[in-house]
């Protein structure tokens, strides 16, 4: 009897791996291998540089860069996870929101935020130049790796927010205390108590933000300027431009090799075991500030956020209903117009083209999309969060598996779509699905970094308390995990939806044209001069910023509200 | 997931019920409705257009599947990528009658691999508004823009990672030579020319003519650029805010092609869409469409192209053949002499 | 398997290993209808692990749990209908009291009248009907036991468990709940297993107390049994009965004894297991104290070290021989640093089988 109950969870067990395993296997290993295969089966390409020439300057650029990066947004993002955990203040919900929306924004729409705020002639540079009188602008801030750094750290805080603030607010705040009436100074409880139990999602939330440097690509390309390259644009370079698809594979190779090694890395830090702790539902543990110092630190913490992740969405939304044109071609002084005809003409198809978007219609596509995602990569995460929780070579191995569709090159893999999917494409409906698959592909690794640490949180005793009780393996699962797991989840799905929602460069390779979506049609006006162009570049940008900001904090109150 | 997984053999792809003909092309390509229409409505076929990338990656999902084509025809090729798209014997030779109404200078493919369907010229923009409020007079050859009088005026694109960067680059070799173009560039290094990696940030970015309010009044793009500005302005522009550098040698023409791939199942079909396209019909929609010119003689403007378009009477040119030989070598040469 | 119609619950031959040694070592046990049963043993002797095969909870390396005479060491937890209460009670921080208490009623999919009904009196039961909407995390630690213990019974389970409810509680408190738990187990009319490591909570709530040492039960009666006869000098120094002296038996009828205090007879029936030169630890109860040369043959002499007053009597503490510390229950005071003659009563001197390896 005993033998034969073994048996049927061997089967389940089996079974809830060979879910993830099959997505990982048909969606990843395959397309992959099968580009990889074929690019080696083609001539070399005419550089004739000895590929170690081509291989180390790039590598070199990408580990400085993203370290640096990584630094950065740790600094910017922990301090700021620890207020938004800890302290109530004005407009924090909101804060919230703002906080995750750069990480929807394809890349060539934040060079415009950027540009409109540090360009030339942005705000900053316009306003220092009417106070001191210069004649030139004083910051010269785009082509340079601090353009690099700023928008890694523009894009990349939220996940430090999100990963490690979701559990700094769940954590018991009578530790802490403990620890202060057993005479730490403050500084001590946080280096000895509060950071060592946060160690997981805090690694999480490292690896995450180092292995989306280290493939940084847009960022690079755009707002980095022709003199750096990154393993990935030189990865795109020659794949795409100078059709030398044997370095480009060479490349990926390295790239890959890289993120194999970080991974286990990662692994061996973040090794040991997680202490379960009563979860504390958070909103519990937050308070106003009291004293002036904290009062100081929450509003300085607070004011560095705003103006590192919020004044370019301002930026942006700003130029999307403002008019800078002067009206016949001469510049004299123009002043700045309200407009609202960039929305207007959204929603004319002044040419007749054929690849006219409504805007109505891209929302529904890029939402309709990023719904899909969320759902397949939280069914896949969560699958994979609680097999993850099992021990031995298997775990740690899958557990690397996971993490390296982050870590690869997306031109090497959206090449490897192609190849392997082409034809699906073709095919009405089926083709449509792997617009959402190559999404998740990329969501999948978040949504088990952000799913992991909190679902090995849980302590067994619940879960034991809620059978003794007479529930079901299912109703333990759906009563008492995922409520608990609710927040984790949520920010799961956040991610999902807003990786899906901002991409662009597997979407461009294998959107069917029946399905454009928002930063596809962005894109599509961006690529053409003309002032009516740029404005709806961004008014479609501001849109897709509203629709996101929308979701998210509809999922949030719908997180809250049941709590 | 287990129709996901059926859809992943493509052996099972059902066929539709109506003829398709799959055109793939770069993400520029656009075409009016009404003209698609025409075309399938004629023919009783729906017509597929597969954006895929820019015209590099386009052309790189053609060459990776060519055993297994994706599509009926490939549309985009330029003359920069043509000999090595030809190299990769992707193309049908056909020889479309229409022919006749193209200039023999775009005819670049004697083996009628590709036929060429439309010509753009990559030239400098210029801001005139700048100009005029610094008295500044506009550079007259390739060789002013080392002038003092630019400096820091200019911003190109990276030819590694942009086509219009691409085609500056090849403007270079064309009027200085194999041997003399790098001492050109590390001129214009010397006189502080700004690079870029993409079209879109040197021209909404950089350029100050543009809705981006940058610091630059010269940027490389198209010379249909200026009537783009007034198609795409807010409200009617009796001017055009931009102008182009049209003197000899000083932009570089590119061709784009269409050609039939090899494997087709639908060839007729194929050779009737490209006859459609050097067609009137389609050749007058090209212009506000992608805003490039079309080829064929026959073909009536729009008015803000006669208007405010300027095709260089002289443009640069190079053979095909030896741009494909020799690209990779001056990009990477390039690329030491400008960005290390 | 026994015939006897009033055992629920019978536990056979349960074996348990714990990194590589065994925890559990054949623990049988039974539990009659309305029985509340006290699982006694030091932290670590494997009660709570015993506690959790009894649920379902863990899986034994071998034995048998059977119910009403049914086989149920293959059904799974939660068709098991056995309550366990938590040591630290393992409220469900997202649920408020009202709901944490409706848990076990909602997975028995009780109509809504019904199960606020049950709920409501659950929460009577234990004095918390006016919490019912307060989040848990709010709640003192008594609070939240009585919420823990209110959910266990308000399932109405055929068998309640209760792993160390008192533990982390300070001593009123203790006295007040223990009260409770008592009436409410009493009311409830099904069997209970309670588990402690406390013996003064076993001996106020237990109809039988099972003692758990070394992976077996050793000894199992009512409180007054064990206390009365421990079964060996580990049980009853358990206990807290410490007045313990190695001996070797002189003669067994009548049983005397010798040991380092001088030879001490005592009252216990002759058995055959007992001979002559065995040795053996005696126990002299605290309440067989004596004082002055009577006729009783134990005649003893010590210091007095300590005399504490405890409400009743004295408790006083003793240096016999000069090492060997004695407590007795007295009526009188003594001074202390002065000597005392006594003699303990024949039969207040226990013989007790000496446990291999331990030391006194």
């Amino acid at each position: 009897m005993r033998s034969a109950r073994t048996a049927s969870q061997r089967l389940t067990s089996l079974l809830l791996w060979a879910l993830p395993l099959a997505f990982l296997a048909v969606f990843y290993v395959y397309p992959l291998a099968a580009v990889i295969g074929q690019a080696f089966r083609m001539p070399p390409g005419d550089g004739g540089q000895h590929i170690w020439a081509v291989v180390w300057k790039p590598l070199r650029f990408t580990v400085l860069q993203a370290s640096l990066s990584t630094l950065l947004t740790l600094l910017v993002g922990m301090p700021a996870a620890a207020v938004m955990a800890r302290f109530k203040f004005p407009g924090k919900r909101l804060l919230r929101v703002l906080t995750t929306l750069p990480f929807i924004l394809p890349t060539v729409v934040v060079a415009a935020g950027f540009n409109a705020l540090l360009g030339p002639r942005g705000w900053v540079n316009l306003a220092l130049m009417g106070l001191f009188n210069l004649t030139d602008p004083p910051v010269q801030f785009l082509n340079s790796l601090g353009a690099i750094l700023l928008a890694h750290v523009f894009y990349n805080t939220t996940i430090v927010l999100r990963v490690v603030g979701s559990e700094w607010s769940r954590l018991d705040t009578r530790l802490a205390d403990s620890a202060r009436t057993l005479g730490a100074t403050p500084w001590r409880v946080l280096c000895k108590v509060t950071l060592p139990l946060l160690k997981q999602p805090i690694l999480a939330a490292t690896a995450l933000v180092f292995l989306f440097n280290f493939t940084s690509f847009g960022v690079i390309l755009l707002l980095g300027g022709a003199g750096f390259a990154t393993l990935e644009v030189e990865i795109a370079t020659r794949a795409l431009n100078l059709l030398d698809f044997r370095s480009a594979a060479v490349l990926s190779l390295v790239q890959l090799l890289c993120t194999l090694m970080i991974t286990l890395g990662y692994q061996r830090v973040g090794r040991g075991r997680v202490i379960s702790l009563t979860p504390r539902i958070s909103g519990e543990n937050d308070r106003k500030p009291v004293t002036w110092m904290e009062r100081l630190w929450v509003g300085v913490v607070v004011l560095v956020v705003v103006i590192l992740l919020v004044t370019p969405l301002v930026a942006l939304a700003a130029r999307s209903v403002t008019k800078l044109e002067p009206d016949r071609g001469e510049r004299g002084g123009f002043t700045p117009r309200i407009t609202l005809a960039y929305y207007q003409e959204l929603f004319t198809n002044r040419r007749q083209s054929i690849f006219y978007v409504p805007p109505i219609q891209a929302v529904a596509n890029s939402f309709l999309i990023a719904s899909i995602v969320v759902v397949i990569s939280l069914v896949l995460g969560f699958i994979t969060a609680y097999r993850l929780q099992s021990g031995g070579w298997a775990r740690r191995a899958f557990d690397v598996l996971v993490m390296l569709p982050m870590g690869t090159s997306a031109v090497t893999l959206g090449l490897g779509f192609i190849l392997v999917f082409g034809r699906v494409i073709m095919t009405l409906g089926i083709g449509f699905w792997l617009v959402p698959l190559a999404h998740s592909l990329v969501a999948y690794p978040f949504v088990v970094r952000t799913l992991q640490p909190a679902v090995a949180a849980i302590p067994p005793r619940l879960k034991q308390a809620a059978s003794v009780l007479g529930a079901s393996p299912w109703q333990v699962w759906y009563r008492v995990e995922l409520p608990i797991l609710k927040r984790a989840a949520m920010v799961s799905a956040i991610f999902a939806f807003t990786i899906s929602m901002g991409e662009f460069g597997a979407t461009t390779f294998l959107a069917r044209p029946e399905y454009p979506t928002l930063p596809v049609a962005i894109y599509r006006f961006i690529s053409q001069p003309g002032a009516l162009n740029y404005g709806q570049a961004m008014a479609m940008s501001t849109i897709l910023l509203m629709v996101c900001a929308a979701s998210i904090a509809l999922l949030e109150r719908l997180e809250q509200g049941e709590a | 997931m287990l129709i996901l997984l059926a859809a992943c053999s493509p052996a099972n792809a059902p066929e539709d019920a109506r003829r398709q003909l799959t055109i793939m092309t770069h993400d520029s390509f656009s075409v009016s409705e009404v003209v698609v229409q025409q075309f399938e409505s004629e023919n009783n076929v729906q017509l597929v257009f597969l954006q895929s990338g820019d015209t590099g990656a386009a052309l790189n999902r053609v060459i990776l599947t060519k055993a297994n084509p994706q599509a009926d025809l490939f549309y985009g090729i330029d003359n920069t990528f043509l000999s090595r798209a030809l190299e990769e014997d992707i193309f049908e030779p056909y020889q479309s009658p229409l022919l006749a109404d193209v200039a023999d200078e775009f005819q670049l493919d004697t083996g009628h691999r590709v036929t060429p369907v439309d010509f753009g010229d990559v030239c400098i923009n210029y801001d005139k508004a700048y100009f005029s409020e610094h008295d500044l007079a506009l550079p007259q050859s390739l060789a002013d823009l080392t002038n003092e009088a630019y400096r820091g005026l200019l911003v190109v694109q990276n030819p590694a990672t942009s086509s219009p960067g691409l085609a500056f680059l090849l403007a270079t070799v064309a009027e200085y030579g194999p041997q003399g173009y790098l001492d050109y560039w590390s001129d214009l290094r010397a006189n502080d020319v700004i690079v870029v990696n993409d079209w879109e940030t040197a021209y909404y970015t950089n350029f100050s003519a543009s809705s981006g309010q940058g610091a630059q009044p010269m940027v490389v793009s198209y010379a249909s650029s200026p009537p783009a500005e007034v198609f795409f302005s807010e409200q009617p522009l009796d001017q055009a805010p931009t102008g182009v550098l049209a003197a000899p040698g000083m932009c570089f023409r590119q061709v784009e092609f269409i050609g039939i791939l090899k494997g087709t199942a639908n060839l007729e079909l194929a050779q009737k869409f490209v006859d459609f396209m050097l067609s009137p019909v389609f050749q007058q929609d090209i212009p506000l469409q992608m805003f490039v010119y079309p080829v064929n003689t026959n073909a009536a403007l729009p008015d803000v192209f006669v208007r405010f378009g300027d095709v260089p009477a002289e443009p640069a040119r190079l053979d095909p053949a030896e741009i494909t030989v020799n690209r990779d070598d001056w990009i990477q040469d390039w690329t030491e002499v400008v960005l290390r | 398997m026994t015939n006897d119609s009033k055992i629920s619950l019978e536990v056979i031959d349960i074996h348990k290993d714990y990194a590589g040694r065994p925890l559990l070592d054949g623990v049988s046990l039974d539990a009659r209808q309305g029985e509340t049963l006290c699982l006694l043993g030091e932290s670590g002797s494997g009660k709570s692990t015993l506690l959790r095969i009894i649920a379902g909870l863990e899986t034994p390396e071998a034995g048998r749990i059977f119910w009403r005479g049914e086989d149920v060491s293959q059904v799974p937890v939660h068709l098991r209908g056995f309550g366990l209460m938590f040591q630290d009670y393992a409220l469900f921080p997202h649920l408020n009291v009202y709901e944490n208490v409706a848990f076990g009623l909602r997975m028995q999919k009780l109509v809504e009248a019904e199960l606020r009904q049950r709920a409501n009196e659950a929460l009577a039961q234990v004095h918390l009907e006016d919490f019912t909407h307060r989040s848990v995390r709010e709640l003192s630690g008594g609070e939240q036991q009585r919420v823990a213990l209110a959910r266990t019974i308000a399932s109405r389970p055929r068998l309640i468990m209760l792993d160390e409810p008192l533990g982390a509680l300070d001593r009123t408190l203790k006295t007040e709940l223990l009260a409770e738990i008592r009436a409410l187990l009493r009311a409830t009319r099904v069997p209970a297993i309670y588990v402690t490591h406390d013996q003064e909570e076993a001996f106020s709530l237990a109809d039988r107390i099972l003692i758990l040492h070394g992976g077996r039960i050793i000894q199992g009666g009512t409180p007054a049994q064990v206390y009365r006869r421990p079964v060996d000098a580990w049980v009853a120094r358990f206990l807290g009965q410490t007045n313990l002296v190695a001996g070797k038996v002189i003669t067994t009828t009548p049983l005397v004894i010798r040991t380092p205090l001088g030879d001490l007879s005592s009252a216990e029936p002759p058995c055959a297991d007992r001979s002559v030169g065995d040795e053996v630890t005696v126990l002299l109860r605290a309440a067989g104290f004596e004082e002055g040369a009577s006729r009783s043959p134990n005649r003893l002499a010590g210091v007095v070290e300590d005399s504490r007053f405890q409400g009743n009597d004295y408790k006083v503490t003793l240096r016999c021989d000069g090492r060997i510390r004695l407590a007795f229950h007295t009526a009188e005071t003594f001074t202390i640093s002065e000597p005392v003659q006594f003699s303990i009563k024949p039969e207040d001197v226990l013989c007790l089988s000496k446990p291999q390896g331990m030391r006194l």
